[in-house]
């Protein structure tokens, strides 16, 4: 019991969730600079899939390369993170899913998950993009530090106070009294 | 006198009676009429007395006499007599207040009638105990009854004979004329008294008049000492300036004692604000403090009674410290004031222009308008001290509605900066909730950004196109049983477009594979002697990619003049029973 509660403690440490978070961001970042950089070699592998249809392809190419670096680098940056880290998730769950139906197809394709000279794909990518999905469950529910956000909300917040703190105290009174039935919440609190 | 001593003794008796009879009646009558003629110019009683002796004893040959003047209301009187020694005159002196008590018991019946006279003779005045015992007649005589009486004794006769009747009516008669000319006496006495007594009257009242003269004077002079006093309460009454009311005080005070050089001194010792009025003297200036206060000491140290009292003075006499100060006034009278512990002065008044020193009266009028001069100025001085408060008030009541001006604006400021700020926690708190979890809009918007962000990229050299060239070809397309015919006929070849391992899994017999990544090598060894105008038929697509088209498009571009695409591809050949490998 006591290897199990130290375990999960472990596992849910916010360290853990830091390393995950910068891990999967930096590789979004890795794969999506370079999937800008050779957008026809990308919409060839997803071409690749047979999945896609051809008139979405190059476009779908221009955006998935995008989306991979803005979430990559939002995640890193812990700006938004829980909205990233959801995107990469799903994105890594539509690759999953259709590296499943193409191996299920038995298409004989390259991953084209960073370069567009992969080996043929084998299960070992869905299983990795498993990990990583894993990991991104993790970062949503674990991470909770060194978020650039954050820090810029609480140098607000703190601006905040100083204002309220150098007001008059009778005029503070009068104006950040709450009105009848509002309460403060926990966030305002903390703020 | 030798005439009536020789009426007084007759011839002797002789055979003619008759005639000596008549002649003694003539005797007697001319004695009566003498004695009236004598007694009628004296008024002293007195001398009516002593003449009545003379005359009586004269005429009725008698040595002794005695006679007496009682006022029987004080039992005092006067005593006179004939062939009497002194001694004895000085006992019955004396003894008058018995011999009044004694022959004129009834006092105060005024009867009002003339003069009673009563004439005792012979055994009948012994023991009377008056005189001797030689005394023959005597004569009562109430002559203002009630007042006076007048008692005459008389002696024996030279001749040693008694009174005959005759002698007894001269001597009634004669004491009637007695009687007569004592009141007359008496009441001339009593006349020359009252006009005495008028005299010192009048004497007396004129004293009184002249004294009323000299108070009605004093009246006067108060009066219009009173008169200048309330003068001068009427007209500092509504003066409220200091400097006015130094001045009419001095016009004021001055004028009705007739006085010609003044000066008058308030000193406000917290201010150090001194205001001076001069009058009838030169080069009146302002004082520095310093000497104010100079003056002000040395006042003080010569004021009798000295008191720091509020509202109170003293007069003090102090020649010589005006000149020390430069100014030129020689006090005859002077006052050091108090209005309170702040405000101190002094007024100097010079001598009058009559030369006279100022009197009682004239101080007083002076005190008076010294305690009506102070009440007065401390109206001024409160009046310009809630002047001053109002002017501090006005002052005050602008700053504070400035200041309340200011705090309203800073309270519409604050107000604003509040709302602000609520509403910047407001953003805050959103960003905060958005940050904590996932949200759509964030999702949608990184797509969007994605998107944006990609499609300007994608306009840079190596951008690939959006829309897939296959999209627009108007590339003519063929059915599979045409092709099968053109391939039985052998005038066509048909391509194989798609990527070599679909190839290499399933083609159509005969098909030559030209991947589009490997056009441009394959075209030259395998294509680029064909005839430009032999038909190419160009095959394989996927959903995602239309390989025919872009390798269609190609073949075009260099100058083949028939190529069509088989859209049916491989599934439309084997359905048309073509050939595989």
């Amino acid at each position: 019991m006591e290897s199990w509660n130290s375990a999960k403690k472990i596992l849910g440490h916010k360290y853990l969730a830091l390393a995950f978070r910068l891990l999967l961001g930096a590789t979004f970042i890795y794969a999506g600079v370079y999937k800008i950089g050779y957008a026809g070699e990308f919409a060839e592998s997803i071409a690749s899939y047979q999945i896609v249809p051809y008139w979405a392809v190059n476009i779908l190419a221009i955006i998935f390369a995008w989306t991979e670096l803005i979430c990559g680098m939002l995640l890193v940056a812990g700006i938004r993170s829980k909205s990233a880290v959801t995107m990469i998730g799903v994105m890594l769950a539509l690759f999953t899913a259709a590296m499943s139906i193409t191996l299920i197809r038995g298409i004989s394709t390259g991953c084209g998950c960073f370069s567009g000279v992969d080996a043929p794909m084998t299960w070992k990518a869905p299983a990795r993009n498993i990990i990583w999905i894993a990991m991104a469950v993790h970062v949503y529910y674990f991470d909770s530090i060194f978020h650039l956000e954050r820090i810029i909300f609480t140098g607000i917040s703190e601006i905040s106070h100083a204002i309220h703190s150098h007001l008059p105290d009778a005029d503070l009174a009068s104006h950040t009294r709450p009105r009848p039935g509002q309460q403060r919440t926990d966030r305002e609190n903390q703020l | 006198m030798t005439e009536r001593a020789d009426k007084i003794n007759p011839p002797p008796r002789g055979p003619q009676t008759g005639l000596e009879d008549l002649e003694k009646k003539a005797f007697y009558l001319e004695t009566l009429l003498d004695t009236s003629r004598e007694l009628a110019d004296l008024v002293q009683p007195r001398q009516i007395l002593d003449r009545f002796l003379l005359m009586v004893m004269g005429a009725l040959g008698i040595l002794q006499g005695v006679g007496a003047v009682i006022n029987t209301e004080t039992g005092h009187g006067l005593v006179t007599g004939r062939g009497i020694p002194d001694p004895a005159l000085n006992e019955i002196s004396d003894d008058i207040p018995r011999i009044s008590k004694k022959y004129f018991p009834e006092r105060g019946t005024s009867s009002g009638s003339a003069p009673r006279v009563k004439v005792i003779t012979g055994d009948a005045i012994t023991g009377q105990g008056l005189c001797s015992a030689h005394m023959q007649v005597l004569i009562l005589s109430d002559l203002l009854p009630g007042r006076f009486s007048c008692l005459l004794a008389l002696g024996e006769r030279i001749t040693g004979e008694p009174l005959g009747e005759q002698d007894k009516n001269v001597l009634l008669n004669l004491a009637n004329i007695l009687a007569n000319s004592l009141s007359h006496a008496i009441c001339f006495m009593d006349i020359q008294q009252m006009n005495a007594d008028l005299l010192k009257k009048n004497a007396e009242l004129e004293a009184t008049i002249e004294e009323f003269g000299q108070t009605r004077q004093n009246l006067e002079r108060r009066f219009f000492h009173i008169e200048s006093l309330l003068d001068l309460n009427a007209e500092l009454r509504s003066l409220i300036n200091e400097d006015e009311l130094l001045r009419l005080f001095l016009l004021a005070s001055m004028g009705p004692i007739g006085i010609e050089k003044g000066f008058v001194l308030v000193y406000d010792r917290e201010d150090r604000i001194a205001k001076t009025a001069y009058r009838g003297i030169e080069n009146g200036k302002a004082l520095h403090s310093q000497v104010c206060e100079m003056l002000l000491y040395s006042a003080f140290d010569k004021t009798e009674p000295k008191s720091l009292a509020n509202m109170s003075f003293g007069r003090f006499n102090a020649p010589g410290i005006f000149k020390e100060a430069g100014i030129d006034l020689e006090p005859e009278c002077g006052f050091f004031f108090v209005i309170d512990l702040a405000c101190m002065g002094i007024a100097a008044f010079g001598p009058p222009v009559s030369g006279q020193s100022l009197s009682s009266n004239e101080m007083s009028l002076m005190a008076g308008q010294m305690s009506g001069f102070m009440a007065y100025l401390e109206k001024a001085r409160a009046f310009s001290m809630i002047k001053k408060l109002n002017e501090d008030l006005t002052n005050r009541n602008e700053q504070l509605t400035h200041t309340v001006q200011e705090l309203t604006r800073a309270m519409n400021r604050i107000s604003a900066l509040e709302k602000a700020r609520a509403h910047f926690k407001l953003v805050v708190q959103k960003k905060a909730e958005r940050a904590a979890k996932a949200s759509w809009l964030d999702c949608a918007l990184i797509l969007f950004f994605a998107a944006a962000i990609g499609l300007l990229f994608n306009f840079a050299p190596q951008g690939i196109s959006i829309i897939p060239e296959s999209v627009k070809s108007d590339l003519p397309s063929t059915s599979a049983a045409q092709v099968r015919k053109l391939v039985d006929e052998g005038a066509t070849i048909i391509v194989d477009a798609r990527p070599k391992e679909l190839y290499d899994r399933k083609h159509i017999r005969g098909a030559i594979n030209v991947p589009l990544p490997l056009f441009d090598n394959l075209y030259t060894v395998k294509l680029g002697r064909l005839d430009p105008k032999r038909p190419i038929i160009v095959y394989g697509r996927t959903i995602s990619r239309l390989y025919d088209v872009e390798l269609a498009n190609r073949l075009k571009k260099h100058d083949h003049e028939d190529v069509r695409v088989l859209p049916g591809g491989i599934r439309a050949w084997e359905a048309e029973g073509g050939q595989v490998e």
